[in-house]
Order: structure tokens, then sequence, then C-alpha cells
């Protein structure tokens, strides 16, 4: 037992460096969001709420901040349920070296660089005769998010237990009541993960945004044409209230999935 | 697909001059029909305004405070979006955004080459409907960066320069010539601003050349071999002004070269003090920003009566001021802070024709020029430059 | 895409594109020394990036599937959760932390550790390759984590009833069925590093620039040149994809 407890230490010692890694920066965010020293860096002077204030007071900063909280959704909700198709598609396919092909293929997005994607989208919507806007945005998002979603869920699928839901079929159940009682609860992690990932891809896009979306603004958008002028907190603020945001949200789902489990 | 090629094409073919010389050249793809007919300004006898008003241009150019009143007492609705290099305006125009494009703030260089290519972007402006246009300072009116067959495209909003930018507590001024930065003093000192153009031209002046503009492939060569000599004391390259002055703000660099004097605005509002000043001998190159109509645009009575508005005496000094720039409209000169006006000379803009910034060209010809190298070579340099 | 890849054979004069078919694009992409280092470079900081990346994600993805095992998908949503905070604020947090007056130095240098500033900290290859780990590691943990849930305690609890050693148990059992998503994540972080043209921008000094920048360059400004910029993507493209898929048999064949 001793020798299990010495493990768990090391894990959960390994997990919390790991962990302050990643949240270094966003706690430097978060602390500036609420200081007064204007310059982003130590020491810090007082506290303030201005940075907020500033925030919110700007119409830009609020359209900016509403287009990109819809973007980031129809990204989750679309690229979660597409990607995950196409993966039990891909499952289906008896033929291996399709299926590589294909998980090949659908990588392709991912690699080619979004200037090159988001100029041949806009040529491409202009083509076609759509005027530039949310819409063309969301479809290049789509295009961006779903390797992601593809792979992570391709990841749980490759050596997922199939026969499982054989068995349950030859139970009698329908294919339908197999993947609601059986499927979905067990790659739920995965699959709401990759639709979390879409909507942090979504959230964080500007290239390809910056050539669809017109005269709208994402927050990303805002952000890099901001930087001619310089950063300020504002900017801190705004990347705070989304994180409190989608912390409320994740809590949210949490609290509701253990209802729904008790 | 011939139709993906096709829109390409005219993402860059869109002049008449050149949709020409490409028709003889491929028969095959004779139709280009995606572009409509360039429509005429049919001025209304009275404009009605209200509704939509697109900006595309630099950020604070669409007078964010300065235009607020403005905006709401005619219920107009500013959508801005912000470039964060001079031709984004034709990348987006050609890239679907034609048709829903009002307001452009190009800046001098890039309006001259565009002017000079004959590329569409730009409407020729009705001055008739910009009455106070007539107060710009004499170098801006007619400035030849702005027109073109004797029509004019755009009104000046601000001006400025692209001086050295550095903290006066490491150091009392700047060295004479900007060869002199490869003094190994200045290791862990300089930002440079990701700017081709700029940086070149100030070291090829600094290195005597008669025609900074207009170099041949050795000089070029000359000047990267000038410039790599103060690489070593280089600490980063900033992505825009705004980033340059945020290295500055965080002690991460004492010395901005090309920079603006905006950033020292931006320096005192955190709490530190940056001066500017160029070197001695070489001086540095005046910029300047004007408010441009692109060409089929939706909402043409909201855009004239826009520049109108920010060009009266009182909104032209409020942005001078927001943007610690020099301003274009000779009125507003009485208007600014003492400490605005010595920033830039403007004896240099009360002449007519331009002044410096009329016969001071920074941007290499588009294409080479006999012996003289095009832009294209300018760039492969300056990424040459950033890559070694 | 296609429209892009025909562009590539083209010629740029002025504003203007030039329809022809032409390799002298390709030609310098592959010849010129300056896209050369650059390719070089780019790959590197890739192949760097992962190496850091995959591993820590792996005994992240391992500690939380059986160590923590319940409590693991909450530590997957927080490693996820710091992925919403934007990537060009995050960018700039790390300028915050890393500069030479920034929290790191100025902590060491409170410890006494240091006297002067660490200077490579910022503006560095390394800067370069700190911020995109931080950014691209939430990335990779998701696909081995999801892979690893496959892998039933029960089947561990055997092998190692059979007397296998926890190396040998892991090469034989744990890596073969986490291998889809090791893959994963070494494409995720290997192609995203690669292609990123931001941090470099950001945090990168003046030996940082990538390929990505250089295209982007290509595609912006006065005097760019679309079809040169769409040849290099390509030829980027092509090499990454190799290489990519070398690594991927090299696992394969590690594992089997």
């Amino acid at each position: 037992m001793t020798g299990k407890r010495r493990s768990q230490w090391i894990a959960g010692l390994f997990v919390l460096a790991v962990l302050t890694y990643l949240y270094a920066p966003i706690i430097v965010i978060v602390l500036f969001s609420f200081t007064t020293s204007p310059r982003l860096s130590m020491p810090i002077e007082g506290l303030t709420f201005d940075w907020y204030r500033s925030a919110l007071d700007n119409p830009l900063i609020l359209s900016a901040l509403t287009n990109s909280l819809v973007l980031a959704l129809i990204s989750a909700v679309a690229a979660g349920i597409m990607g995950a198709a196409f993966s039990f598609g891909l499952m289906r396919l008896k033929r291996p070296h399709v299926r590589e092909a294909l998980i090949g293929a659908s990588l392709l997005p991912a690699i080619v660089p979004l200037l090159v994607i988001g100029i041949s989208l806009a040529v491409f919507f202009r083509v076609l005769g759509m005027p530039q806007g949310l819409i063309n945005t969301a479809i290049g998002h789509l295009i961006v998010c779903l390797p992601f979603v593809v792979l992570t869920m391709n990841a749980r699928l490759e050596t997922f237990d199939f026969s499982m839901l054989e068995a349950a079929r030859d139970l009698g159940a329908t294919p339908v009541r197999t993947f609601l009682d059986i499927t979905f609860p067990l790659i739920r992690p995965s699959v709401v993960g990759a639709a979390l990932l879409a909507a942090a891809l979504s959230l964080d896009e500007f290239v390809i945004t910056w050539f669809n979306i017109g005269n709208q603004q994402s927050v990303p958008v805002l952000v890099w044409g901001m930087m001619r002028r310089g950063v300020d907190p504002s900017i801190n603020a705004i990347a705070t209230l989304l994180l409190t945001l989608l912390v409320g949200l994740v809590i949210c789902s949490n609290l509701l999935g253990r209802k729904k489990r008790s | 697909m011939n139709e993906m090629v096709r829109g390409f094409l005219d993402a860059r073919l869109n002049a008449d001059v050149s949709r020409r010389r490409f028709i003889q050249g491929a028969a095959g793809l004779a139709s280009l029909s995606v572009l409509g007919a360039a429509t005429g300004a049919s001025a209304a006898e009275t404009p009605k305004l209200g509704g939509q008003l697109n900006f595309l241009g630099w950020d604070g150019e669409h007078g964010g405070n300065v235009a607020k009143p403005f905006l709401e007492k005619n219920g107009i609705q500013l959508q801005a979006s912000f470039q964060s290099a001079a031709d984004e305006a034709l990348t987006r125009f050609n890239t679907g955004g034609r048709g829903a494009m009002d307001l452009l703030t190009p800046n001098k260089d890039f309006q001259r080459a565009i002017l000079a290519s004959n590329v569409e972007l730009f409407q020729p402006l009705d001055l008739a409907r910009i009455p106070t246009a007539e107060g710009l300072f004499p170098a801006f009116k007619g400035a030849p960066w702005l027109v073109r067959d004797g029509k004019t495209y755009g009104i000046p909003i601000i001006w400025g320069d692209e001086p050295c930018v550095f903290n006066p507590t490491k150091w009392d001024k700047m060295p004479a010539r900007y060869t002199d930065f490869a003094d190994p003093k200045y290791k862990g000192q300089l930002v440079l601003l990701d700017d081709p153009f700029g940086n070149i031209w100030l070291y090829a002046v600094s290195l005597g050349m008669k025609e900074p503009s207009r170099l041949t492939a050795a000089e070029l060569e000359q000047v990267i071999e000038a410039m790599l000599k103060m690489k070593p004391n280089v600490v980063t390259i900033g992505a825009s002004h705004g980033d340059m002055a945020d290295v500055l703000i965080r002690g991460d660099a004492s010395i901005g070269i090309g920079g603006w004097a905006y950033q020292t605005l931006i320096a005192k509002e955190k709490g530190v003090k940056l001066v500017v000043g160029s070197p001695e001998v070489d001086g540095t190159f005046f910029w300047s920003d004007a408010y441009a109509i692109a060409a089929d645009a939706p909402n043409l009575d909201n855009a004239y009566a826009f520049i109108d508005f920010m060009t009266s005496a009182q909104s032209n000094a409020a942005l001078a001021k927001e943007l610690g720039s020099g301003c274009t409209v000779e009125a507003a000169y009485d208007l600014l802070d003492p400490g605005l006006r010595d920033l830039y000379p403007y004896d240099n803009v009360r002449k007519p024709g331009g002044g410096i910034l009329g016969t001071q060209i920074v941007v290499p010809p588009q294409e080479a020029d006999g012996d003289v190298v095009g832009a294209p070579a300018w760039v492969e340099a300056w990424q040459t430059f950033k890559a070694s | 895409m296609l429209s892009l890849f025909v562009l590539s054979f083209w010629r740029a004069k002025g504003f203007e594109l030039i329809p022809d078919f032409t390799l002298a694009n390709y030609e310098k992409a592959v010849v010129s020394k300056l896209y050369r280092t650059l390719l070089v470079r780019t790959v590197l900081v890739g192949f760097v990036t992962a190496a850091i990346v995959v591993p820590i994600a792996f005994a992240l993805s391992y500690a939380m599937r059986f160590v923590f095992e319940r409590r693991g998908q909450l530590i997957l949503q927080l490693v996820l959760l710091s992925l919403f905070s934007g990537y060009l604020v995050r960018i700039y947090a790390w300028r915050t932390i890393l500069g030479k007056q920034g929290l790191l130095n100025s902590t060491l240098q409170w410890l006494g550790l240091i006297n002067e500033p660490l200077e490579f900290l910022i503006y560095s290859n390394i800067a370069v390759v700190i911020t995109l780990s931080g950014l691209l590691l939430p990335l990779a943990v998701l696909p081995i984590y999801s892979a690893l849930l496959n892998v039933s305690r029960d089947q561990m609890e055997a092998a190692r009833d059979l007397g296998a050693g926890r190396v040998h148990l892991i090469r034989t059992i744990l890596l073969p069925l986490a291998m889809p998503g090791v893959r994963t994540a070494f494409a995720f972080a290997f192609l995203l590093a690669a292609g990123d043209f931001v941090t470099p921008t950001l945090v990168g000094g003046t030996q940082s620039l990538l390929i990505g920048n250089i295209i982007a360059d290509q595609f912006r400004g006065i005097g760019s040149n679309w079809p040169l910029g769409a040849a290099l993507a390509f030829v980027t493209i092509a090499i990454v994809l190799v290489i990519y898929l070398a690594v991927v048999q090299i696992l394969a064949r590690v594992t089997r």
C-alpha cells in the first residue's frame, strides 16, 4: 500500500507541475486584468475594475465578443457532431487502406497554412456570390476544427471494443438505443473534449476569420488590429470574462451530469 | 475549377489595364464576368444619412471617441475593422469585400502605388461634398500621392515621421547615422519594426545612396550587408508599432528604430518615459494616412459626411491628439497643445505640393525598372536579413 | 486549395498575377539558401516542441487514467479549459513571465539564484518552444487520454499478475493500445508548431523566424508574391507530411 501511496504522490506532484505550467500565463492574465499597473509587468500597484469598464464600454469589443461566442458555439456543436459521425463512419469501413487514406485526407486542413485556407475560401465564396460575414466564417472555422475532432475521436475509436455493441444488438436493442445507452456514455468524455477543443480553436482563429468575416469583428481579429496602437489590459479583461464564462459552463454541465447519474 | 482560377485571377487582376493584358495573353479564359462595371457616384441632391458605414483601416482612424457625437446624431452605425498591413484593404476588396466596403485609410506610399499601377480600389472623390477639405494645409491639397488625372482620391487625416524612440535614462541622444547602430555598445538594446521598406530605405540613406527608393541589386546587397552588422544588437523585430512600444515599455529593449511619436504617449500612460530623436545626419522619413472611399461603396452619403466631419478643425485636432500625430488641417494646428505642435516640422506641410512628403518616396517601384530592382526584391532582402 | 496549387505555377508582376506554367517558384523554394535554412529551422522547432509535448502529455494522461481514475476527468477538463484564454493574449502573458524584468527573472533574482537577468529566456528559440509547448500541450493530452480509455485496468492487472515489469507493461500493453492517440498527439504538436507564425513573431528573437512567417509575408504587403507564397506553402506541406509519416512508421515499428 505504501508503494501505491508514493506513486500517487509523485503523480500528484507531476500533475500539479504541468497544471502550473499551463496556468501560469492565465494567472498572469487574470491578475493583470484587475491591477492598476498598465504595463503588464511587476510590481503590482493597486486593484481596479477600470479595464473591465473600458472593455465593456467599447461597442467594438462587445460585438466582437458576441460574434466570437456565436462562432465558438457553432464550431463546438457542428464540429462535434460531424466529426464524431465521420469517425464512426470511418470505423465501419472494412478496408483499412481506404480508412487510413481518409484519415490522412482529413488531416490536410490542419497542415495547410491557415492563410492559404483563408484566402482560398474567401475567393471561393466570392465565386459562389456569398457575401462575407459570419456564415462564411463559421464554415471556415468548421474546416479548421474538424480534423482535430476527427483525429481525437479516431484515437478513441480505433482501439474501441465494438463487440460490445454487437452484443447489445444481439440482445435486441435498436441501433438508436444502443447508441444512446452504451456507445455515447462510453465516448462522452472524448466527444465533449473534442467539442471543447473545437470551441477553443474557433475562439483563437483569426487568419481565416479576417478574410471571411467582412465588416464584422471577432475578438482575435480585433486584438490583432489593435496591436498597431498597443495592447492594454482591457484585453486581459476580455480574456478573463471569456474564461469565467466557460468555466461556469463546464461546472454547470458537470453538476447536471452528476444529477442525471444519481 | 476554372471558376476558382478565374476568381484568383480577378483577385489580382482588377485593373482594366491588366485585365486587358491578361485577356490578350490567355484567350481561353477570356470572359471575366465576375466584376460588375464600376457604378459612378450618383450624388443625391439631399444626402440621406443613417444606417451603416463600413470602415477598414488603421485602428484609431475610425475616430472612436471623436466621431461618436456625429454618428449618434445621424443614426449611423460604424462597423470598424482594422488592418495590420497597408494592402489588406486591397486583399479584402478583391476576395469578396467589393461592394461591402466604404471607408479606407491608405497610407501615402500604398495609395501612390495603387494609383500609379491603375489597380482599382479607390473611387475619385467629389470634393464639393467635403467642404471642410478646403481647410487642409497647402501641402495636402492635391498632393501628388492622392491625385491621378486631375482627380483626388484621398483626404489626409494625420501625418508624421518614423523617428527613433528611446529610453532617456539609458541614452542622451541617438548616433549621427543609422550605420552607427552596429556599435557593440547597442547590444541587446535595439528593436526594429517588421517593415521591409522603411528599414532598407533608412539604411540606403545612411550609406549615402542618391535615390534610396531606386536601388540596384548590388546596392540592395550593400544595404543588407550594412544592416546585418547591426543585427547582433537587435533584440527582436516588432510586429507593429504597438508591439514595438510594448517591448520598449517592458524594458526589454531601449531603442526603437523606425518608431512613432505615438509610442511615447502609450509609454507615458503606462508610467514610462520615452523620447523621440533621430540620427542627426540621416534623419528619417515621413508618412501620411488619408481617408479614401472604396470603389462601389454602398454607403456613399454616410462616407462623405463622415469624412467631412472628421476633416473639421476640431475633429482633426482631437484625432491628432489622440494618435500623437501631426494634424492635416491648418486651423487645427491652433487647437493643439504646444507639446504636440513641436513634435513635427510643420513648415513642411505649409508648402504646396506636399513638401517633403511629396518628394520623398520610400517604397520602391512595383516591378524592376532596368537596373533598379522592384518591391519583391526588397521583401526578399528583408527576409534574408530577418532569417540570418 | 486547388486554385492556389495552380497559382503556384504562375508569376507575379506588380499588383498583378500572370498565368503561366513555371517551376521557378518551386525552384526558388527548394534551391534558395534562405528558404532552406528556414525550412530546417521550422522542422527542428516542430520536432523539439513535439518531443517535449508528447511525453508530458502521455505521462499526464497515464496519471489521469490509472492513478486518479475518476478524478482524471476533472483534470482533463482543467487542462482543456486552459485553452480558453485566447492564444494571442496568452502569448503576451508569456512575455510578462519570461521578459528581462519578467516574473521568472525577478523571482530568481529575488531568491538570489541569479544576479543578472537570464536574457535567453525571451526573444529566443527557447521562448518560442516554451510558449508553443504550453499552447499545444492540452491538444496533445486529449487524444492520448482518449486512447488510454480503451485500456482497462483489468488488462493492466492481468499483465502485472503474470509478472510483467512496469516498463515491459507499458511497451507491450499500453503503447500499442495508446498508439492511435500518441500518433494524433504527435500530429497536433508537430504540425501546429511547424505552421505557427505568431509565436515566433511575438516571443521569438532575431533567429526565430520560421517558414510560416515568410509564407505570410508573401501574401500581404506591397511587394508580396502570391505564387511564391503558394509554392513555399506546398513545399512545406510536402516536407512536413513526409516527416510526419516517417515518424509514424518508426513509432509503429517500435511498438510492434
